[in-house]
């Protein structure tokens, strides 16, 4: 819900501004500051979300003694962010 | 201005449509996006699987809280998925846009088949045990039940993360029949097991596109707000409305909209 205000925000601030930033890896959005950014940070925010819910069913499984779900879950998320970290490597430089 | 204003519709339409129909509306906004606004097909998909994300989270928590949702099997399954959408992601960007299209013509022919066979009752024992059904119990009092293939459902999320990452869809299309059919998990499961699943599956396909670029967040946030509202919309009219009909009507929008597909995959379009 934050996400999606978030990019609704930064999105009426675009319009307001008249920014075009076309098609534009995440991380130079990021960087640019204002409008821009805290729409990237609202695209991100949402991206995040299936983590941060993983996260939270991590901890229910360890507090109930499921170490193997919670092994699992930590793959998952392991795997969730390392596509996002190998996908911000390989970001071509603009 | 006035595009903004048709992203924001087109985005609340699917997202309503998709809640309707408990779809993710990824495979009505890719057509949307490429057929009504001439976006790359990449654009389209990175911007689908955002979309995808906002519409399963909202709902997955709800069937989380409310226990309908099988959480260990959608965790387990879901290591397949984030490997399988990050894989398609990554091959989608060395596809030409002809065999995407090809491939989304596909994806949509074989979705308005097994609408159409639900429409007609052929698979009135599926129906049976609808989660949309209120006399089914669910919770901590639901029947227990036993799955089984585990490897072999494995095998299948690793693609149905592929059909996600490639082509900007949830991936449901073949986690549902997989938890269903192959493991034999009570259906209502199936489709609650699935959505949990879809917002960490498109999760792993949308980095690659935001990262690398194909998404341009000019275009992609109307939409995103558009199906964000669209699908909480379309959850709270749907005890209103019959689905037969709507069925009918997203049964012949799809056929169309592959026809339009294939004619750009054969280069006609």
């Amino acid at each position: 819900m934050a996400s999606v205000a978030a990019i609704g925000i930064g999105y009426l601030a675009l319009l307001a501004n008249g920014e075009e930033p076309g098609p534009v890896p995440l991380v130079h959005l990021l960087g640019e500051g204002g409008a821009q950014a805290l729409l990237g940070l609202g695209l991100l925010g949402l991206t995040l979300t299936p983590v941060a819910a993983l996260a939270v069913a991590a901890v229910g499984f360890r507090q109930r003694g499921e170490h193997r779900l919670v092994t699992i879950s930590l793959a998952v998320i392991g795997f969730l962010l390392a596509s996002a970290v190998v996908a911000a490597i390989l970001t071509p430089a603009v | 201005m006035p595009t903004d204003l048709l992203l924001l519709l087109s985005g609340l339409l699917a997202g309503a449509f998709g809640a309707l129909l408990g779809l993710g509306g990824g495979i009505l906004i890719v057509p949307i996006l490429t057929l009504g606004f001439g976006v790359p097909l990449a654009a389209a998909v990175g911007t689908s699987l955002i979309c995808v994300i906002a519409t399963s989270t909202g709902a997955a928590a709800i069937n989380v809280r409310a226990g309908r949702a099988d959480v260990r099997l959608g965790i387990t399954l879901g290591a397949g998925t984030v490997i399988g959408a990050l894989t398609g992601a990554v091959v989608a960007g060395f596809l030409p846009d002809r065999v995407l299209a090809g491939l989304f013509a596909a994806l949509l022919a074989y979705t308005a088949f097994t609408m159409l066979r639900r429409l007609l009752g052929a698979s009135a024992v599926d129906d049976d045990d609808s989660p949309l059904d209120p006399a089914v119990p669910d919770g901590p009092h639901a029947p227990s039940y036993r799955t089984h293939r585990l490897p072999l459902a494995i095998g299948g999320s690793f693609l149905a993360g592929n059909v996600s990452g490639l082509l900007g869809v949830g991936g449901g299309v073949v986690t549902v029949p997989l938890v269903h059919l192959v493991m034999g998990a009570p259906m209502r499961i199936a489709v609650t097991t699935s959505n949990f699943m879809i917002g960490i599956t498109a999760a792993a396909g949308a980095y690659a596109y935001l990262f690398r670029g194909d998404v341009d967040p000019r275009l992609a946030a109307p939409v995103v707000i558009g199906v964000a509202g669209g699908a909480a919309l379309g959850a709270a009219i749907s005890a209103r409305l019959r689905s037969s009909w709507l069925t009918g009507l997203f049964v012949v929008v799809v056929v169309y909209v592959a026809f339009r597909m294939a004619l750009r995959a054969a280069g006609a379009s």
